[in-house]
């Protein structure tokens, strides 16, 4: 009787036994189970981050540049430089602040171009300092490869009205060693006549009764013209695209320089001063300037490093 | 007579009773085991695609942050993925299915009896070979995505 026992208690004892590794099985699959939906779960666009960091780093950095250049007039680039560093530092400072919030090391430099604004802030004549009217701005011996925001504001009453276009009236030549674009200005009947000359021939670009902006490396002519009949729009157009794709060493001269009034400003990359320098002095003037900035962004955390080098140039027209 | 019919009827009552027991107990095991079975094989199914996917997105991640980065650009991404799914050990393949920027996550086990394919789509051509189940990196290097073991 008690051998009976002992074995019936045997058989219970291999049952539960087997039941509790079975019972386990199923746990482990359910851990599993869950441990996938984990994974599953977990945020699967990673990287996001540094796009948006990218983003907010080169909008500040274009707007800081901008904002340094135009915050005054500097007579030397030591100047403008340690005015950007400064800035640069707050900017990295703080875009290092909001990452570190987030665990994320993150940390901006950037390595700037020199350069020179050439402009005239004050309405006058297009002449240069020293009153010549047939002046070269950029001269080609100057090897200046990069030019952004040539632009000027042409004063209706102050284009002559008696001249010949291309010829005694004003007129801008921007040339390289191959190709020369030219873009004159005269006055018939109180309207303002913009006629452009490109590799193409002459175009007629508009008649106007006020004020006359364009924008030589940009979008041109800014205002619609008051009669369509006489307007090659498309030409025009692509001239001014032509002259903003033209390649350097560039030079920009003015002929006629008393025919005409208004302001205008373009900027350059430069290492070295130019040797039209004596052109300029108060009225038309020059500034040094951060053209451009190579600007590295670096991002680290536990799962992820990035490193960026990309070029900021604000209002690159 | 009738005490010999009583002791017969326990020893019946005793072997009847093992027997149902027994019948039971292993109707019980067999019946689980399976379940247990083909649970773990499905958990292990979707552990290899849950894997597979983490392995193609983070792949698609590290493209579009390489595109940025720009030539001088470096990007490092470390993916944690588990040693192994389910208690089984794992290999992860990738292979250049032939047209332009088109590869394939495959993911297989160690027994190589259940096999995942992720399909993924990147700009930057990415060095195609087999990786370990386990921590991984997609490293950006010169004009190629590289993955490797952590």
């Amino acid at each position: 009787m008690a051998d009976v026992t002992r074995e019936r208690a045997q058989l219970l004892i291999t049952s539960s036994f087997a039941l509790a590794v079975l019972l386990i099985g199923i746990a482990l699959v359910l851990n599993t189970a869950i441990y996938t939906e984990n994974l599953a779960t977990r945020d699967s666009d990673r990287g996001k981050d540094v796009l948006r960091l990218r983003d907010d780093v080169e909008a500040p950095i274009s707007a800081l540049i901008q904002h340094v250049n135009y915050n005054d007039t500097y007579d030397s680039y030591g100047h403008v430089n340690s005015e950007f560093a400064k800035e640069l530092a707050t900017v990295s400072d703080t875009v290092g602040k909001y990452g570190a919030l987030d665990g994320n090391a993150v940390h901006v430099s950037a390595a700037r171009t020199k350069g020179l604004r050439l402009e005239q802030t004050q309405k006058r004549t297009y002449t240069n300092a020293s009153s010549g009217a047939n002046w070269t701005l950029v001269d080609g011996g100057d090897d200046i490869e990069q030019i952004r925001h040539f632009q000027m504001e042409i004063s209706r009453s102050g284009v002559a009205s008696t001249c010949e276009p291309f010829m005694d009236c004003f007129y801008v030549t921007v040339a390289n060693d191959s190709e020369s674009w030219r873009m004159s200005a005269e006055k018939l009947s109180g309207n303002v006549f913009i006629k452009v000359e490109d590799s193409e021939g002459e175009h007629e670009c508009g008649k106007y009764d006020e004020d006359v902006t364009v924008k030589i490396t940009g979008e041109g002519i800014q205002q619609e013209p008051i009669e369509q009949a006489t307007y090659e729009e498309e030409a025009c157009k692509e001239a001014f695209r032509a002259v903003a794709g033209m390649d350097g060493p560039y030079e920009v001269t003015y002929a006629n320089g008393d025919e005409i009034e208004g302001t205008y400003e373009l900027s350059v990359a430069t290492n070295s001063p130019l040797s039209t320098e004596d052109n300029f002095d108060d009225q038309p003037r020059l500034s040094w300037i951060v053209y451009d900035a190579d600007v590295r962004v670096t991002y680290r955390t536990t799962d992820l490093y990035y490193e960026s080098t990309f070029r900021v140039v604000p209002d690159e027209e | 007579m009738r005490s010999d019919g009583r002791a017969v009827s326990t020893a019946v009552h005793y072997i009847m009773t093992l027997m149902v027991v027994s019948l039971l107990t292993s109707g019980l095991f067999v019946v689980t085991g399976d379940v247990v079975n083909s649970q773990r094989d499905q958990a292990l199914r979707g552990g290899m695609e849950v894997v597979g996917n983490r392995v193609a997105a983070d792949i698609a991640a590290t493209d579009r942050l390489a595109a940025t980065a720009g030539d001088n650009g470096d990007v490092v991404m470390k993916t944690r993925l588990p040693d192994d799914i389910a208690g089984e050990t794992y290999q992860i393949r990738i292979e250049d299915t032939g047209s332009m920027g088109s590869y394939e996550i495959k993911v297989t086990n160690g027994g190589g009896g259940v096999s995942v394919t992720v399909p993924v789509r990147t700009q930057i051509p990415v060095e195609t070979g087999i990786v370990h189940g386990g921590d991984i990196v997609i490293r950006y290097d010169t004009d190629t995505l590289v993955v490797e073991h952590a």
